[in-house]
Order: structure tokens, then C-alpha cells, then sequence
């Protein structure tokens, strides 16, 4: 069992960045595969490196929910192996904000409200808690579906107000009960 | 990033393709031959490598686990594209393979019948090393290779799932353990006996047909044809033999299946082909054209059946075919080995034997559409015919007809009689072709044993397999 303290940040990946260049790092830097995991229900599909001393483990996540791919490191060598990781093209704040921007499309804020939780793990700024708040009371329930979606990956007590807000008064009936759902998770239903 | 769903979920290379390791002047390269489509398509050695872990227990991941087990591994992508484009091609199957047919173990007693008055001198020119696609191994004698040769590699002989056969790798179109000097590497390191079993029993085929083992010789060398009418060669089994438990350990016996086809709706059993071969083989001693005789017994089959009374006396009465009868044959050749050896000449070495032979079979085969020529061929004095008598008695003495040796054979046995009648054709027209700076060459003397290693070595039958 890996110390919890001992994983890094995830290094979410922009779009267009392709199995090979993964590959081609993990050549470059001496990560050796160790196993490969297919997509099932409970599990989004992983493809995991390992260090040379095998103490640190890379995961790369397919993310299919947040349409997103990211990598994540874990054991002793996190640090190093998340710079490495942030040798790829990554989502950074910048390209976040823009994202998020009100002038973005819908679609483009939709998914811009899973990479931020990624993005942001368990460090949220306050500015990224009122983007997600704010989202969860937006008239558009598309853009309320995304920020609900985005909660259920971010273990943030700041979202507890709102995610009962929404439990109780939102208007869609199944983004209710999936407030509902969340909330339960937390041992906070 | 997921991997392509239509893949099959435990992908491996079907047994209709073979995989090899082959090195082309100094180059190493690896090959699949597909042998349904008598066509190689060339890969990288990474590419062999990935596709060596595909042995059909694994799933994408496991296989690319496994490559990184064998250090093997690079990109995912290398080996989804390969497995994409085999699948395309129709060259994958999913799962481990059924497990071969048990052949119940010959009894003991079952008795040998041997061609008579044969006895082989091996030229010891190699040739036999040179000419296949394939230099075929059991288990045992990649064992006793890899005790003696470090660096011995072997790949399943079909497909990629682990079998009791194995393949040598080869270089230049030879098995990779010919020397330069032309000796054997495993016989040099360990004597004759550590030498693969096929390589000691070559050019003898062994065929159980229910109620004998058939021991005859594939007229694939020159030194078959050399042979005759010596007394002072090596018989085909140990002197003394005469049952099942005489021959040497480890020797591969064909079994005849149950029935074959004899045209496409007519169909005889294993008991009647016996007779008929019986009956018929030792005629062919007294024939004036072995080839119009071929020819004669397919006409008679397709109308008699295996009539042997009726059979006997089409092909003693045997008069030389027309051409036009013979010209769907020769074009369908024409096109095959035009393809072989245009696809031959795109990676094999100039060194090459079986590149040099391809490219006689395609010279022969186009002349062979020359106006009158085939005419003219039918037409020669019979002349000095011993050689075609030979081959067309053992031919039918060892079963070859029904290939039980071949991966695609004709698909009837009056389609075989007919080829044999054209390759006999094809050797005929070679005698005039075969280019003068391969005069060297052992087959020059005997084209026949030339076209009789590419039917069945490098899958040249193919072109009457679908007539």
C-alpha cells in the first residue's frame, strides 16, 4: 500500500497528446510498463509505469466521464516522476481560466469543470470553489450536470452547502438525487 | 486512446500465415507468409517481436506486458497498427488454437511399404537447405539445437501460438544453420544425430494409409533423379525394416485422411484410393509420356471414377493433351509465379536460391503462352522419359496427389493429376529457359525437382488450388 502522502499532483493531458508520446516518455525517462487495466464499471482505464526501482508507480487514467486523460504518480520518486509527467503538453491554470471563461461555449465550460477538479486535487483556490458553486447554480442544467459530475471527484467540505442546496431545491429531479447520492458518499446525507 | 474493440480479445496470428526471422544480405527482417494468398509481407523486427507475444492467452495489455517482460515493448500503437493490418488481411484468429487431431500412435507392427528399387546418393550440395520457406523442427530437436548453438532461434512453424513444430530462421533463403562453407552447424558442433529429424529423413516422405506405412521420395532434389538406377545409395528406411517400430524415433507419418474428393461432387474413401494407387503406380514404369498420362487418368476419373481396369487403360493409351485443354492451367500458373517472383524480388536476396528458381518457374511459365509452344512441347519425340515415369510412380505411390504434406493442396485429385501434368509441362519448357549463369545450379539437370520444391516449399501449388 502506497502513503497516501506520497502522490502527486495530477498532470492532466490536452487534447491531441496520443498514446505514442506517453510511450515515448516513458522511453525517455526509463519507465518499464507494469500492467495494464481495461475499463470496467467501477474503474476508468489505467495503463501503469513503473520506476526503475519499481518503488513509483505512474498511472495513466482514461477518464471517459470527465473526458479527460491524465497521469498521476505515486510512491517515494512522485516528485520527479510528476515533472517528468509535466514533460507532456498539460492543462495548466491558464488554459483552465480560459476554459472557464462565461465567453467559452457551454461545451467547453462543461468540460472545463471536470479538468478543474483534476487539476486542482485536493488544493482548491478559492477561486475554483466559486467557479464549481456558481456552475451548480447556473439556469443551464447541462452546465449544473457538469459541476455536480465535477463534485463527486473533489473531496472539498467547501462544496457541502451547496451540494445540499442543490439536493434539496434543485429543479432537475435526478441532479437531485444525485446531490443526494454525493452527499451520501461523504457520510454527510 | 482506447485500443481498437475490433481486434479479437486474445489476438494471434492464425495458422494460415507463418512468421519468420529471415536475414537478406546482411539485413535482418522479419516476414509473414500468408499461405492462403502464397504472399510475404514484410515487418520490422520489433513487429515479430510483439507479435511472438500475441500467442493467443492474452489480451492487448498482456501482450504488451509480455513484451516488456522481453524487453521488446516501445510504443502500444506498434502493436494495435500491426494487429489492425493482420486483421485486415484476415491473418488473425482469437484464442489459444484447437489442439491438434490425436492421431492414435501407429501400432507397432503396421508394415512398410517401401518404393522399390530406390536407393538415394546425397550430392551433400546443400540444396535442400535452400530452397524452403520453412526448415521445420519438433520440440526435441530445437532442444538438442539450442544445447549446441548459443544463438539458435526458432519461431512456431504456423501461426504464433506455441506448437510442437518450430521453424529455423533462415538467411539468404537458406536454413540459418548453413554454413558459409556449406556444412551443417549442427552437425559440425554435435554430430549427425543431433542433425532435426526432418533433415535426416529428407527427401523420404511416410504416409499411413490404414493398412501400411508408405515410405516413397519427393522428387524435390536433384539427387532423387541422380539416384536412379544406382544400388550403392542409403534406402529409404534402415536396412532390415520392414514394420512401424523400424523406423527411426521420431519419424513424422502422415495419416491419409478418410475420404477425399476426386472431382468437385465426387468423392472415394481411403480404401479405394489405396487400391487404385496400387494398381496404377507400378504401370508407370512402361509409359511412353508420363505427362499425357497424367493428363489421361484425370479425364478417366472424372467420368469412371477410380475405375482401375478403366484407368489403366486411358493412361497406357494415353495420347499428348491439346493445348487448349491445358489453358486455364498455364494461365493461372503464369499469374502466380509472375506474382511470387515479383514479390521475391522485392526483398529476397539476389543470393537467394528460391528468389533464382521463381524466377526460372515464371520465364518457363510465360513462354509456356507463347503461341504453339505448348504444342510443340506435346509434340517432342518421346525420348529419354525416365525421369517423368519416376516422378509420376512416385508421385502417386507417396499419396502426394492428395497432399498430405501440403498446406493447400489442389482441391481434387483430378486437378492434382492435371497439375502434375503441367509441371511436368513447365520442366520441359525450363530445360530451354533456365538462364546460362545459373548453370551451376543442381535442378538444371533435373528442372523437375526445381518445380517440385516451389509447388509445395514455397506454396506455388496455390495456383491449381482453386480450379
Amino acid at each position: 500500500m502506497i502513503d497516501p502522502m506520497l502522490r502527486s499532483r495530477r498532470v492532466v493531458l490536452t487534447n491531441g497528446v496520443d498514446r505514442d508520446e506517453i510511450d515515448d516518455l516513458a522511453h525517455r525517462v526509463g519507465w518499464r510498463l507494469s500492467n495494464v487495466i481495461a475499463a470496467n464499471p467501477q474503474l476508468p482505464a489505467q495503463v501503469i509505469f513503473s520506476t526503475t526501482e519499481a518503488q513509483t508507480f505512474i498511472f495513466m487514467v482514461e477518464d471517459a466521464r470527465l473526458d479527460a486523460v491524465y497521469l498521476m504518480a505515486a510512491g517515494p520518486g512522485h516528485e520527479e516522476a510528476e515533472n517528468q509527467c509535466r514533460q507532456l503538453p498539460h492543462v495548466d491554470r491558464e488554459t483552465l481560466d480560459a476554459m472557464l471563461a462565461p465567453t467559452a461555449s457551454k461545451a467547453i465550460r462543461c468540460r472545463g469543470l471536470g479538468l478543474l477538479v483534476l487539476v486542482a486535487g485536493n488544493e482548491p483556490r478559492t477561486d475554483d470553489l466559486n467557479v464549481i458553486t456558481q456552475a451548480m447554480q447556473d439556469p443551464d442544467e447541462q452546465l449544473r450536470r457538469s459541476a455536480l459530475t465535477a463534485c463527486s471527484y473533489a473531496p472539498w467540505g467547501e462544496l457541502t452547502i451547496a451540494l445540499r442546496q442543490m439536493a434539496e431545491h434543485d429543479a432537475s429531479g435526478s441532479l437531485r438525487d444525485g446531490a443526494q447520492q454525493i452527499l451520501a458518499a461523504r457520510g454527510e446525507g | 486512446m482506447t485500443m481498437k474493440p475490433q481486434l479479437p480479445y486474445r489476438p494471434r496470428l492464425s495458422e494460415e500465415a507463418m512468421m519468420r526471422r529471415h536475414r537478406v544480405d546482411g539485413e535482418d527482417k522479419g516476414l509473414i507468409f500468408d499461405t492462403r494468398k502464397a504472399k510475404a509481407i514484410e515487418i520490422t523486427l520489433e513487429e515479430l517481436a510483439l507479435l511472438a507475444c500475441a500467442d493467443g492467452t492474452r489480451d492487448l495489455g498482456g501482450i504488451l506486458l509480455e513484451a516488456t517482460r522481453r524487453g521488446v515493448y516501445r510504443r502500444a500503437s506498434t502493436l494495435t497498427t500491426l494487429l489492425a493490418s493482420l486483421q485486415e488481411q484476415d491473418l488473425l484468429s482469437d484464442g489459444i488454437p484447437q489442439p491438434p487431431r490425436t492421431i492414435s500412435r501407429l501400432a507397432d507392427d503396421v508394415p512398410l511399404d517401401v518404393l522399390d528399387d530406390f536407393s538415394l546418393i546425397c550430392d551433400q550440395n546443400g540444396s535442400c537447405c535452400s530452397t524452403y520457406s520453412s526448415v521445420a523442427l519438433t520440440e526435441s530437436d530445437t532442444a538438442r539445437v539450442r544445447a549446441v548453438i548459443d544463438d539458435a532461434t526458432f519461431l512456431p512453424l504456423y501461426g504464433s501460438a506455441p506448437s510442437h513444430f518450430c521453424a529455423a530462421d533462415l538467411e539468404d533463403g537458406h536454413c540459418g544453420f548453413l554454413a558459409d562453407d556449406g556444412s551443417c552447424r549442427i552437425h559440425s558442433a554435435a554430430g549427425a544425430e543431433a542433425k532435426p529429424r526432418g533433415c535426416h529423413l529428407y527427401p523420404a516422405s511416410f504416409v499411413y494409409d490404414g493398412e501400411a506405412v508408405r515410405v516413397a521420395v519427393s522428387v524435390e532434389c536433384s539427387c532423387v533423379l541422380d539416384s536412379l538406377g544406382r544400388r550403392d545409395g542409403n534406402p529409404l528406411v534402415p536396412a532390415g525394416a520392414n514394420c512401424a517400430a523400424d523406423l527411426l524415433a521420431a519419424t513424422s507419418v502422415a495419416h491419409l485422411q478418410d475420404t477425399f474428393q476426386l472431382t468437385a461432387t465426387f468423392q472415394a474413401t481411403r480404401d479405394e484410393l489405396r487400391s487404385w494407387t496400387q494398381a496404377v503406380y507400378s504401370h508407370c514404369v512402361t509409359l511412353d509420356d508420363p505427362l499425357a498420362a497424367s493428363w489421361a487418368l484425370a479425364g478417366c476419373i472424372e467420368t469412371e471414377g477410380l475405375n482401375v481396369s478403366a484407368c489403366l487403360d486411358a493412361m497406357l493409351a494415353s495420347v499428348a493433351p491439346d493445348a487448349a485443354d491445358l489453358s486455364t492451367l498455364l494461365q493461372s500458373l503464369a499469374t502466380t509465379t509472375a506474382q511470387r517472383a515479383n514479390s521475391s524480388s522485392a526483398w529476397r536476396s539476389a543470393k537467394d536460391r528460391s528468389r533464382r528458381l521463381g524466377h526460372w518457374l515464371r520465364e518457363a511459365s510465360q513462354a509456356l503462352l507463347v503461341p504453339n509452344r505448348v504444342d510443340e512441347l506435346l509434340a517432342e519425340a518421346a525420348g529419354n522419359r525416365t525421369t517423368d515415369r519416376f516422378y509420376l510412380r512416385s508421385t502417386i505411390f507417396s499419396y502426394e496427389l492428395v497432399a498430405p504434406k501440403t498446406p493447400r493442396p489442389a482441391s481434387t485429385l483430378v486437378t492434382a493429376l492435371r497439375d502434375r501434368s503441367i509441371r511436368m509441362l513447365l520442366a520441359r519448357e525450363m530445360r530451354s529457359t533456365i538462364p546460362d549463369d545459373c548453370q551451376h545450379d543442381p535442378s538444371v539437370k533435373h528442372p523437375i525437382t526445381a518445380v517440385e520444391a516451389m509447388m509445395r516449399g514455397q506454396g506455388l501449388v496455390s495456383y491449381a488450388a482453386d480450379l
